[in-house]
């Protein structure tokens, strides 16, 4: 089933074309990673399949819904978004953080219910995060933060989970931690996921589906063998390469 | 709960201390005095100064310092800097302009407010857009923003007042801050408003908390941040031009009040918004008292106690934070 259709999307900011008709389909519980140089427009593309950005034409539909014909609130309890960047708050702890995530389930004068601390508590401990939740946000380490706020994403109870480089400053320990617990997700709960990632041999490794963007368009899209080979690499990041397979994965260098 | 217990105690704080405000002052009304006239007897001097004078002054200062520190707690997590006040930020400078501008020209007490509300909204939008101009979304330039802009206005305000003194109490009173001129006239006019601007920020405190998180983050929670941004603006305005317009520019409330209480409560707006409504009127009938007292029978401007407690606290803030850069 496609969690995710895009058709025919165009987006523009103000005098400057970023993406240009792009077409996706993406099956739920499958976990995607969107590649490509600097400012293809990676992150505008997320942005487009959250709603939060109004694509010129073409459409978004999450689960035959068309996205921009849902509320703020109704998109938020179906999609989970982790942006590049978070403030490092307040003081706020890990708990009230993840506790954000509930947001889009409270009326304007509820504070939250045993459902939703239970699915806050639940969120926590599917991320290994639980015996974090009275440290301060602020003051653990960026693999756990990135933790800290996939647990957040999960506690909008998701269909869709969507990440703007979710590794990008960590050291390869966390990367790995990052990217294969987004893969258990998408496996054990069937949460379709996509992430803006860097490194191609960890996508290679983790995601089923590689889409490769190159000036807001798509160059390639399918499995790391097919999307991953020495001449579209060549083509969108204009540097050679060897593509090593060993156990039948793809591994450039 | 604790927080209830901690709650509870503030409350019965601010009745003690007000009672013991209703006492001081350059008339000493003794406390006999206070719970014969609440019976409906006593003198009757006693009785014109605790009603018609002392009463509304101290209604005004508890609201005014309910007010200020709400909004100070808003504009801090909303701008995402902990120095934010309506005091730095130039908000109340703007109102003070806008109050003394429609008073020379005669136009009234609820005039004066809404000038005041319109010179306030004027002036947060100047600043925040000024902050934004080149690579400005740092804390500094923001902050910079607001203290130019503030300067200017001041200077304009010394101005106005130089060319029309008849009409205007004095520069003191402006730039100090004074609660000696509230009678119930004033308490009518500008506490309904202050309290209404308070609780409709209050209204939005979930929201605040993912704002603080960043902006793309509290749209993504299904925060409409812009619409969530002109409200707190507009409220913030609001409640400041209130009491800007009756009792001149009280400055550091905003700043110290939020950060205090977020020390014990912490950082939950739904818990320290009214937390820090609490302590803020607390502290201002507190500073309210002391400037009645401290050099009886004259009076120190309340401003300049508040700015011997903020000054400090300022720089401390700025010491200890990490986001300020």
């Amino acid at each position: 089933m496609e969690a995710v259709k895009i058709s025919g999307l165009c987006f523009d900011y103000p005098g400057k074309p970023v993406l240009r008709d792009i077409n996706l389909a993406l099956t739920a519980g499958s976990f995607t990673a969107v590649l490509g140089p600097n400012g293809c427009g990676k992150t505008t593309l997320l942005k487009n399949i959250s709603g939060y950005l109004k694509p010129v034409s073409g459409q978004v539909t999450v689960l035959g819904t068309p996205i921009q014909k849902l509320t703020q609130k109704e998109r938020a309890k179906m999609i989970g978004y982790i942006p590049q960047n978070t403030s490092p708050g307040f003081g706020f702890t890990c708990l009230d953080v993840v506790g954000m995530g509930r947001l889009p389930y409270l009326g304007r004068f509820q504070w939250e219910t045993r459902e939703d601390r239970a699915a806050v508590k639940e969120a926590m401990e599917l991320t290994g995060t639980w015996d974090l939740r009275d440290r301060l946000f602020g003051h653990i380490s960026g693999g756990e933060m990135q933790r800290v706020l996939i647990a957040r994403a999960l506690a909008q109870q998701p269909k869709v989970l969507l990440m703007d480089e979710p590794v990008s400053h960590l050291d390869i320990r966390y990367q790995v931690e990052i990217v294969s617990l987004v893969k258990r997700l998408c496996d054990q709960m069937g949460i379709t996921a996509v992430a803006v990632l860097h490194d191609i041999n960890l996508a290679s490794r983790y995601c089923g589906e590689m889409v490769l963007v190159k000036e807001g368009r798509v160059v390639s899209i399918g499995n790391a063998p097919e999307v991953i080979t020495g001449e579209n690499i060549k083509n969108v990041f204009d540097i050679e390469v060897d593509i090593i397979m060993p156990h039948r994965l793809v591994i450039p260098h | 709960m604790k927080k209830t217990a901690a709650f509870a105690l503030l409350v019965i704080l601010l009745i003690i201390l007000t009672a013991a405000a209703l006492v001081v002052g350059s008339v000493k009304i003794p406390l006999e005095e206070i719970i014969s006239i609440a019976r409906g007897g006593g003198d009757a001097t006693y009785r014109r100064v605790l009603l018609g004078i002392r009463i509304p002054r101290i209604i005004q200062a508890a609201v005014t310092g309910m007010g200020l520190s709400v909004s100070g707690a808003f504009l801090q997590g909303l701008l995402g800097n902990p120095l934010a006040d309506p005091y730095i930020l130039g908000i109340s400078s703007g109102a003070a302009l806008g109050a003394a501008v429609s008073i020379v020209l005669g136009l009234g007490m609820l005039g004066t407010q809404a000038m005041a509300f319109a010179a306030a909204l004027a002036t947060i939008y100047l600043v925040v857009s000024l902050s934004r101009i080149g690579h400005g979304t740092g804390g500094a330039t923001l902050l910079l923003s607001g203290i130019a802009v503030s300067t200017f206005l001041s200077a304009i305000l010394s101005f106005v007042m130089l060319r029309s003194h008849q009409k205007l109490s004095g520069i003191v009173f402006w730039m100090m801050g004074d609660f000696s001129l509230i009678s119930w006239n004033e308490v009518i006019v500008s506490s309904p408003a202050i309290i209404v601007g308070t609780l409709l920020m209050y209204l939005y405190s979930k929201e605040l908390n993912a704002i603080i998180m960043g902006r793309e983050t509290a749209e993504h929670l299904g925060v409409n941040t812009q619409r969530v941004f002109g409200i707190i603006l507009a409220c913030g305005s609001l409640v400041t031009a209130a009491a800007v317009a009756v009792s001149g520019i009280v400055g550091f409330v905003g700043l110290m009040v939020p950060h205090i209480t977020r020390m014990f409560v912490g950082p939950d707006n739904r818990v320290l918004v009214p937390f820090s409504a609490l302590t803020g009127a607390i502290f201002l009938v507190f500073a309210d008292a002391l400037s009645r007292t401290l050099i009886q029978p004259a009076e120190i401007p309340i401003g300049i106690i508040t700015a011997l407690f903020g000054g400090p606290f300022f720089l401390y803030i700025l010491r200890t934070s990490k986001t300020i850069k």
